[in-house]
């Protein structure tokens, strides 16, 4: 089941009244939301239930055993080990198998070995990389003692399942999301209508941008090497916000559902578009994965407390883990080779820290030198989206080169109403970057009391919703459900 | 918590219905684009409505529209010809209750659905039905089950968007002016086909219920018509790629003593006959599909008596068509990898004669 389909928007508001008016007592709001999250996740195929009920089985385990073994920490270390294991063997064979297969045949070719992979016909089970994350989580952080393990198994199985951050994130931290499966909760008025806006602004960020940008976007990528250099840059242009109206539209619909519940999760995007260099892109892009990686794999690594060139090198680790995560393909560790190449001069300067606060912070427009920052971290970003979209590495070179190499004065030929689009979207999120998402309010512009900002907010709320109906694209699958 | 709980509720409907009326508004206030696509349905009508019987329809959806040529269909035969065929997205099962509205004794009807119909598009995708609803001042609405509604409803958001964001036209921009007076879109045959055609697979499951309501419709349609089946045109590759579907879609015909008159692979054309879909041919594969419907149908129907008889030259189904300048004919070229369908003997299209 997808957020933007009929299903959902019967589902949803069937959950949401069962939930409130139905089941009360902590309980069984727990065990009910397993059930909702299973349906919904089954709905895809039964058979992936098979699988997350694996993992969270393994994981709900795993914690009570490291728990038990207590001043036993070797014993530990091997629970946690063989859990971790477990879960990434699972990751690797569904995610990963044909392509270790495929690239070992061609190695053993190069070499002169007669080898021959047949490709096996695995399904990808949707969205196996964000609940094997989070279940990671869970364990490791039982392991170092940042979590007492749980024995609720209706609030553990729920911690693994909540739907609305199931199939593509954000990948939440145990330490985080478990402890508010444990307490009851009530309905907050203020916190559920913030949450409706969220998912009013998810919905026209992934049907109105990502949808409408897709379009135009596939037909660009197929006939590539029939277009000029100005609508190829078009197609890069658009993808670049197909990916972030997809993915962050999600993000928002997931925080904004979860907050209906009376959940919070994590925040997921920070308007990265605005980042004034690559440190600071990815310090705002898909933070629930970039700090993931840091917590789980460069800091035990040694982070940056052993010297550049270690730094260095578990940087370039963590980029290149990224990139492999999203998918098994040589274009996406491409991609996150490129993102470290470009984080690394950021790094030896020591500048990679130097924009930590939201641009032009307090003022209308950005100075020039912000500008600039801004559209050169956008136009690096953008080329990293090419190698990201391509099939293979050879088409993201063809594709990069005719893209300089045949730029002549012209028109995009494609696109045209989406681009109209995402300028609607960035003077948004620029007016509310210090906002949570696009549709969230002052809090004075929120009072009840004042009726014109009443009928001010309600009038953007049905223009939104107008907008999201009316202009909503074609495409309906999420990009990274596949990841 | 139960009166904030509710209040929410209430505030949420109330949002809801406000945007639907609001869409309602929206449809009312903005005029109808006068050169969309789906306008040119009000000339088919209005020619349905003045012609009189005897007449060739031809119904289906834009394969008639992009792949026929009438005029030359009309001089062979010495029948006035309709082409009522516009966009496969209306449904089949409106074209169906629709012709039965306009249809006379004496008529000859011709039916080339395109396969999808038979998979889950027979009562038609939202953004086409509506369109074609609006075009025709939602005259037609006593025609719609159900189904057909909810498609209406769905589609209404999109249309409003072409009304407020139409796109700016090219010269290959699908108008109600590219058709010509038989309801051909005649305007193609002078364009080059489009360097890259996406070859489809056909989606969805096989809607036998669907298969048995149209071809009820057609026997009903059989009490004062002369009515044909024929395979829509379509291109090698999609063929190639869909084959089992399009072979079980000719099956449920031929087990429900419906068969097309000739088998589909007589209107398979070679992959450079395509202009911009797996449907629409150029102006070459016009010419060849145009020349095989006109053989296929002297032969098959029953010239009324104050037309001219025409001669049957039978032993033309077995040769090549002449006028196919940019396009190989598709004899020999795709016929060993379709065996199965492939017997387009005289007898065997006499034998599918059906009425």
């Amino acid at each position: 089941m997808i957020f933007n389909s009929f299903e959902f928007l019967l589902f949803l508001p069937i959950v949401f009244i069962l939930y409130w008016y139905v089941f009360k007592a902590l309980k069984w709001q727990n065990l009910f939301i397993v059930a909702a999250s299973y349906v919904f996740y089954g709905w895809w195929d039964w058979r992936f239930l098979i699988l997350i009920f694996l993992t969270t089985c393994c994981s709900y385990a795993s914690g009570l055993m490291i728990e038990r073994h207590e001043g036993q920490r070797h014993k530990q270390k091997a629970i946690c080990a063989a859990n971790i294991i477990l879960n990434l063997l699972i990751l690797g064979y569904f995610k990963y198998c044909n392509f270790f297969g495929e690239n070992f045949a061609l190695l053993l070719r190069r070499f002169g070995l007669q080898a021959h992979w047949t490709t096996l016909d695995i399904l990808l089970p949707v969205g196996i990389s964000f609940y094997t994350f989070q279940a990671l989580s869970y364990t490791i952080d039982v392991y170092h003692h940042k979590l007492q393990a749980t024995r609720n198994l209706p609030a553990f199985f729920a911690f693994i399942s909540f739907f609305p951050q199931l199939v593509a994130g954000p990948i939440e931290r145990a330490t985080h999301l478990l402890p508010q499966f444990l307490v009851s909760r009530s309905f907050d008025y203020n916190k559920a209508t913030d949450g409706m806006c969220q998912i009013l602004w998810g919905l026209f960020k992934k049907m109105v941008i990502a949808d409408n940008c897709a379009t135009a976007v596939n037909q660009i990528f197929n006939e590539y090497q029939s277009l000029n250099g100005v609508t190829l840059f078009t197609g890069a242009f658009l993808f670049t916000f197909q990916i972030y109206g997809d993915f962050s539209g999600y993000s928002d619909i997931a925080i904004g559902t979860a907050r209906l519940f009376g959940i919070q999760l994590m925040r997921n995007f920070n308007v990265p578009y605005f980042s004034r260099d690559i440190a600071e892109f990815w310090r705002r892009w898909h933070i629930s994965l970039t700090t993931w990686f840091r917590d789980y794999i460069y800091i035990p690594l040694g982070g940056s407390h052993h010297g550049k060139w270690k730094t260095a090198r578990n940087t370039l680790i963590i980029f290149l883990t990224s990139g492999f995560w999203h998918g098994a393909n040589w274009t996406f560790v491409l991609w996150g080779a490129y993102h470290a190449m470009l984080f690394f001069p950021l790094f030896i300067l020591g500048r990679n820290r130097k924009h930590t606060d939201i641009v032009a912070h307090g003022k209308r427009l950005p100075s020039l030198r912000e500008s600039m920052q801004m559209a050169i971290t956008f136009l690096l970003v953008l080329i990293g989206w090419i190698v990201f979209r391509a099939e293979h590495i050879g088409q993201a070179c063809n594709y990069i080169s005719r893209m300089v190499t045949q730029l002549h004065p012209c028109l995009p030929e494609y696109g045209k109403k989406s681009i109209l689009f995402i300028t609607a979207l960035i003077f948004m999120e620029w007016i509310q970057r210090d906002k949570e998402h696009g549709l969230q309010f002052a809090p004075n512009f929120l009072s009840p009391h004042s009726r014109r900002n009443q009928v001010l907010r309600w009038s953007v709320y049905l223009c939104v919703s107008l907008f999201v109906l009316i202009f909503a694209g074609t495409q309906a699958e999420f990009i990274y459900f596949q990841f | 918590m139960n009166t904030f709980l509710t209040r929410f509720l209430i505030r949420v409907l109330l949002l809801g219905i406000t945007t639907a009326l609001s869409l309602i508004t929206l449809q009312v206030l903005l005029p109808e684009r006068q050169d969309d696509y789906l306008q040119a349905y009000n000339q088919k009508c209005r020619l349905l409505e003045t012609i009189p019987s005897p007449r060739i329809i031809f119904i289906g959806g834009s394969n008639l529209a992009f792949s026929l040529d009438s005029h030359r269909i009309q001089d062979s035969l010495h029948l006035p010809v309709i082409n009522y065929g516009l966009h496969a997205g209306i449904g089949l099962k409106y074209m169906v209750d629709d012709i039965a509205t306009y249809a006379q004794k004496g008529d000859i009807l011709v039916f080339a659905p395109e396969y999808s119909h038979f998979y889950g598009a027979m009562y038609g995708e939202s953004v086409a039905i509506t369109g074609l609803l609006a075009a025709s001042h939602w005259k037609k609405l006593h025609l719609l089950n159900i189904r057909q509604i909810i498609n209406v409803i769905c589609g209404l958001p999109h249309h409003i968007s072409v009304k407020l964001l139409p796109s700016i036209p090219n010269e290959r921009t699908y108008s109600a002016s590219n058709f010509n007076e038989y309801g051909d879109e005649a305007k193609h045959w002078e364009l080059s086909s489009m360097p890259y055609i996406k070859t489809n697979s056909i989606k969805g499951t096989f809607d036998s219920e669907f298969g048995n309501y149209f071809v009820s419709q057609i026997r009903n349609l059989q009490q004062k018509c002369q009515v044909y089946l024929i395979p829509p045109v379509y291109r090698e590759s999609n063929f190639k790629l869909n084959r089992e579907k399009v072979k079980k879609v000719a099956d449920f015909l031929q087990e429900a003593q419906c068969p097309y008159l000739v088998t589909p692979v007589r209107h398979v054309l070679p992959d450079s006959c395509a202009y911009d879909t797996e449907y629409h041919m150029n102006r070459s594969g016009v010419d060849i599909y145009t020349s095989r419907i006109i053989e296929e149908l002297k032969q098959a129907i029953r010239i009324p008596a104050q037309t001219q008889e025409p001669d049957f030259p039978i032993k033309v189904l077995h040769t090549p068509m002449q006028n196919s300048d940019a396009c190989t004919p598709l004899t020999g070229t795709v016929s060993s990898s379709i065996q199965w369908i492939c017997d387009c003997s005289p007898e065997n299209a006499n034998g599918r004669r059906w009425e």
